[in-house]
């Protein structure tokens, strides 16, 4: 498993990330990580709502309801202008760090995680 | 959560029951709100939906949904703290049960810390107290003849003029200017000339003597605003015999103000019908009246005729009102070209010169400083220089401010520590200090307006003033103090807020910061700022109240004691002066009597003079004084050469001069001037038979200008003499002054007016009077404030040593020397502070503010040492204090007392 400190600060990047292919709701959003991650992360919904309400509260996404096939209310989450920005930055802070990691130990040397 | 699975199997499953139940139980949780349950009613509905998709059935996909769900609490939790903390949590609603917390700090620092929360308060009260005041009489100056509708286009004519090498700039100006004016430039509007008279009012067979009635043209109230009461005020001053009231003035003569129509006799010669009643003239006009009559009365009068008709006669004010838009300088240059006109030439044959300018109406109070004023001005510099004082003043009770929170800080330490353990953040401590700060200065506002209210009538008094409480409460004054409030609290409390939320939270902890507070060097520099104001303040008060006396007491060269002088205001006393005066003197404590056109303190007529055998060009301008032949006598005045008038010399009745010294040397013959010929008059030169010791006959502010006495006849005198002087002799003076009272009344229809020459002279004083009283208060309230700070500083540091104390009683330091100890740092910064502030108050008040005086005191190095001990021992009064407290306290207390 990813350690605790690591999936808390992956968790908005990830979210800006996953928005960024097109709109999206919370459950789906938690099945693409784990989808994504080959079931090596696991999200929980008291983690992620309370994140995405943050972030709408703070300009990154913005939240419509929209109803669905089944007939029911469903709120789907998009990036806003500003979300988008921050997606940028964010992607590109990570992929430092990641430069970094593989400056450091050598892409062969990357060990399954 | 609770659980659903036991309520669905009570009967064939219903998901969408299932699913509402779920969702009213986590409604059910704190912390969420019914936003977040419909997000997870969605979410869960998804992973059911999803089961079935999978092939479960709905109460089996339910099931296994719900299970995988994790508990409401933790939702509850999660949400809760997503709403009030962390760096995205922002907004003042996130800090807002935070707010609750600081408010409750302050209120319970205010009353845990009495002595130190009085100070603070006190101190900064009695500085904005002091501001307020200040603030008030500023606004009040600045706000002269603010009230007229059009007084951006009134304008004063003032007179710039240069005869025979005497330049004066004069607020008078000739009548005839205004009416050639008007007519010849299209942008004068209207104008007013006023004309002072004095008259003995009769009304229904009874007298009453008037003053300040001035005769005007119709256009004065085009020209002022006034609030009417009764009449009509654009016809009112139309026509001769017309007569307005103000509400004042119609009381006194009739008792009511309904009283258009009603004629009022002036001087038993000319009836006046009452055309309108207006209310009393503001304060804050330049000048006030008590009635306005029509000039068309007066104009033709033989007397009156010339002056309304010569360039060269000068005796009163003209006011004029341009059009909208006009400009002013377009308009000077225009009143040059008509003076061209009609007087150039004369001008130019006597070598003299006459230039008129626009004042602006509302500049008169404060920059007008010209000879003739209509009334006493103000100085705008003392606007400045009290705006100053009041800055002063506040930084004064800003740094107690800082000084003292800055001290107790230490005290505060740990909370602060505790704070930023807990996660306050930098900013979040400048917040809360500020706003304790700002809390506390509120407070102190509240009871400076309490204060300001309390000592406003007798602020009035000292600084002959009328301002209402009223003023207090107008919205600027609201704002201002608004303003003060939050300046000060953040003045005040920066320092603290800065300071303190820099500590490091584990030195704090650990009880480090008491240490660096310690040397203080900060909180040294601050106390000597504030005793350096006071310093300057005590310095210039006692500098100012020095040069007054030096003019009230100086020798003047004449003899003031005992001189009584009688104003003679009607024409009847003026004829019969002359026998008047014998029959005064048949009183045996009547020595002298004399009859002048002036006295010492009151010269007002200033004429050309030429000499005999000399060119014209060298002609100059003299103050004059008609008289008879007592003058010298009745006032002791010294004849250095020459003599005296004397009935003896027969050559004497025509008219002959007494010169002072400095119009004998201004005139070229010094000791040689008896026996030369002068005179107002080429035509008409008289002798000069003596030349008399230089006197004062002005204010010391001025040097001591040429002066002549002019011996005339009765006949002459009784036009132009005013004064009746008379030297008693010692002896029962009110007696005496019943005596010429009574005699007075069988010659004179107009009540009895007199003085004293000395009191005159004094009265010329009033100015600096009160501004040495205003200074003298407010560098008692700058000390007083200093000393708040300093008491508030002394009491710290002996708490902070108490221990040291204690340790040094036990090993035997004497009491003494403990006090000793305990003061000697305030006294090193309070002397520090005297180096720094009596020169600065030699250069601005020794120096600059006494150079307004022809005839000035040196401020002595007394009045230096005098401020310089006196601060001292204030201050040590003030340390002592709680020196000697610790000093004396049982060292077994003081070294238990943690």
């Amino acid at each position: 498993m990813v350690s605790k400190a690591l999936v808390a600060a992956s968790t908005k990047p990830l979210v800006l990330a996953i928005l960024r292919r097109g709109e999206n709701y919370g459950y789906q959003i938690i099945q693409s990580v784990r989808e994504l991650s080959g079931g090596r992360l696991e999200w929980s919904e008291p983690m992620l709502y309370p994140l995405l309400k943050r972030m709408e509260r703070d300009g990154l996404i913005r939240s419509e309801w929209k109803l669905t096939e089944s007939k029911r209310f469903r709120r789907y989450f998009r990036l806003t202008d500003k979300g988008l920005r921050e997606q940028e930055q964010e992607t590109a802070e990570w992929s430092l760090i990641n430069d970094v990691f593989g400056k450091v130990i050598g892409p062969a040397a990357i060990p399954e995680v | 959560m609770s659980d659903p699975k036991d309520k669905a199997h009570e009967g064939p499953f219903d998901l969408e029951r299932a699913i509402e139940r779920w969702a009213k139980a986590l409604r059910g949780q704190p912390g969420i709100e019914d936003g977040d349950a419909a997000d997870l009613e969605g979410y869960l509905r998804d992973k059911v939906e999803q089961l079935v998709g999978q092939g479960l059935g709905a109460e089996q996909a339910f099931e296994r949904a719900a299970a995988e769900c994790v508990s409401g609490e933790a939702l509850g939790r999660e949400y809760a703290r997503s709403r009030t903390a962390g760096p995205s949590g922002g907004g003042v609603f996130g800090r807002l049960p935070l707010l609750g917390n600081y408010f409750k700090i302050a209120l319970r620092k205010i009353r845990r810390q009495k002595t130190f929360s009085f100070i603070n308060v006190a101190g900064l009260a009695v500085g904005l107290a002091a501001c307020l005041l200040i603030l008030l009489w500023v606004k009040d100056e600045l706000g002269y003849d603010t009230y007229h509708e059009k007084a951006d286009r009134v304008y004063r004519l003032t007179q710039f003029e240069s005869f025979g090498g005497t330049p004066a700039k004069l607020a008078v100006t000739p009548f005839v200017s205004a009416p050639t004016f008007a007519a010849e430039i299209p942008e004068v509007e209207t104008y007013a000339r006023l004309l002072a008279a004095s008259p003995l009012a009769v009304v229904q067979n009874r007298k009453f003597d008037l003053s300040g009635i001035y005769y005007t043209d119709p256009g004065f109230f085009d020209i002022f605003s006034h609030a009417v009461l009764a009449g009509d005020l654009a016809t009112a001053l139309d026509g001769p015999g017309s007569l307005v009231l103000t509400r004042e003035t119609a009381l006194k003569l009739f008792g009511r103000t309904d009283v258009v129509g009603s004629t009022v006799n002036f001087n038993n010669e000319t009836d006046l019908k009452v055309t309108a009643v207006i209310a009393d003239v503001p304060r804050s006009s330049h000048f006030r009246f008590n009635g306005l009559a029509s000039i068309g009365t007066v104009a033709e009068r033989p007397d009156i005729k010339p002056v309304m008709e010569e360039w060269f006669r000068i005796v009163g004010w003209v006011y004029l009102l341009l059009k909208d838009q006009a400009d002013p300088r377009a308009v000077e240059s225009k009143m040059e070209a008509v003076v061209q006109k009609r007087v150039g030439e004369e001008l130019r044959q006597s070598g003299s010169s006459m230039a008129f300018s626009l004042q602006p109406l509302v500049d008169i109070h404060l920059r007008s400083r010209l000879e003739g004023e209509i009334a006493a001005v103000g100085d705008i510099r003392y606007v400045y220089a009290f705006s100053l004082i009041a800055a002063f003043i506040l930084a004064l009770a800003c740094v107690n401010f800082m000084n003292l929170s800055t001290a107790r800080s230490a005290g505060r330490g740990k909370e602060v520590g505790l704070r930023k353990v807990m996660g306050a953040r930098r900013g979040n401590l400048v917040l809360q200090f500020l706003g304790e700060s700002v809390l506390l200065s509120a407070l102190a506002s509240v009871v400076a307006v309490a204060l300001v209210a309390l000592v406003l009538p007798a602020f009035n008094r000292l600084a002959e003033k009328a301002i209402g409480p009223a003023s207090l409460l107008s919205a600027g004054s609201i704002l201002a103090l608004a303003g003060l409030v939050l300046l000060t609290g953040h003045l005040g409390g920066s320092y603290p807020a800065l300071f303190m939320s820099a500590f490091r939270p584990a030195a704090v902890l650990k009880g480090d910061v008491g240490r660096g507070l310690k040397r203080g060097l900060f909180r040294s520099v601050l106390v000597v700022f504030q005793f350096s104001v006071s310093i300057v303040l005590m310095a210039g008060a006692l500098i100012v109240i020095s040069q007054t006396r030096f003019m009230k007491t100086r020798d003047l060269g004449f003899d003031e004691d005992r001189v009584l002088v009688i104003n003679v205001r009607d024409a009847a006393a003026r004829r019969n002066a002359e026998a008047l005066a014998r029959d005064l003197e048949a009183y045996p404590n009547v020595a002298e009597a004399s009859f002048t056109g002036g006295v010492p303190g009151r010269v007002v007529n200033s004429l050309v003079v030429g000499m005999e055998g000399r060119p014209e060009r060298e002609n100059f301008t003299v103050w004059n004084i008609w008289s008879d032949y007592d003058f010298v006598k009745t006032y002791g005045i010294t004849i250095v050469r020459g003599r005296d008038f004397s009935r003896s010399f027969s050559s004497d009745a025509g008219g002959v001069f007494l010169v002072n010294e400095t119009a004998a040397r201004r005139m070229g013959w010094g000791a040689d001037a008896v026996g030369r010929k002068i005179g107002f008059d080429a035509d008409d030169m008289r002798e000069i038979v003596g030349v008399m010791k230089d006197f004062h006959f002005q204010s010391l502010r001025n040097p001591i200008a040429p002066l002549v006495v002019r011996l005339s006849p009765a006949d002459v005198l009784s036009g132009r003499a005013r004064f009746m002087s008379l030297k008693l002799r010692q002896g029962d003076v009110p007696a005496t002054i019943d005596f010429v009272k009574a005699k007075w009344a069988q010659r004179s229809e107009r009540g009895f007016d007199y003085f004293f020459a000395g009191e005159y002279f004094d009265s010329l004083y009033r100015d600096e009077d009160r501004i040495g009283r205003i200074i003298t208060v407010f560098a008692v309230m700058a000390v007083f404030v200093a000393c708040l700070g300093l008491f508030g500083l002394a009491s710290y540091a002996a708490e902070q040593r108490t221990k040291e104390i204690g340790v040094r009683k036990v090993l035997g330091a004497s009491e003494t020397g403990l006090a000793a100890l305990l003061s000697r740092d305030f006294l090193k910064w309070v002397l520090l502070a005297n180096l720094i502030a009596l020169p600065a108050a030699y250069f601005l008040i020794g120096r600059l503010w006494l150079a307004n005086f022809a005839y000035r005191t040196s401020p002595g190095a007394l009045i230096f040492l005098g401020v310089a001990g006196l601060s001292l021992a204030i201050a040590l009064l003030t340390v002592s204090w709680q020196a000697v407290r610790a000093a004396l306290a049982n060292p077994v207390d003081s070294l238990r007392y943690e």
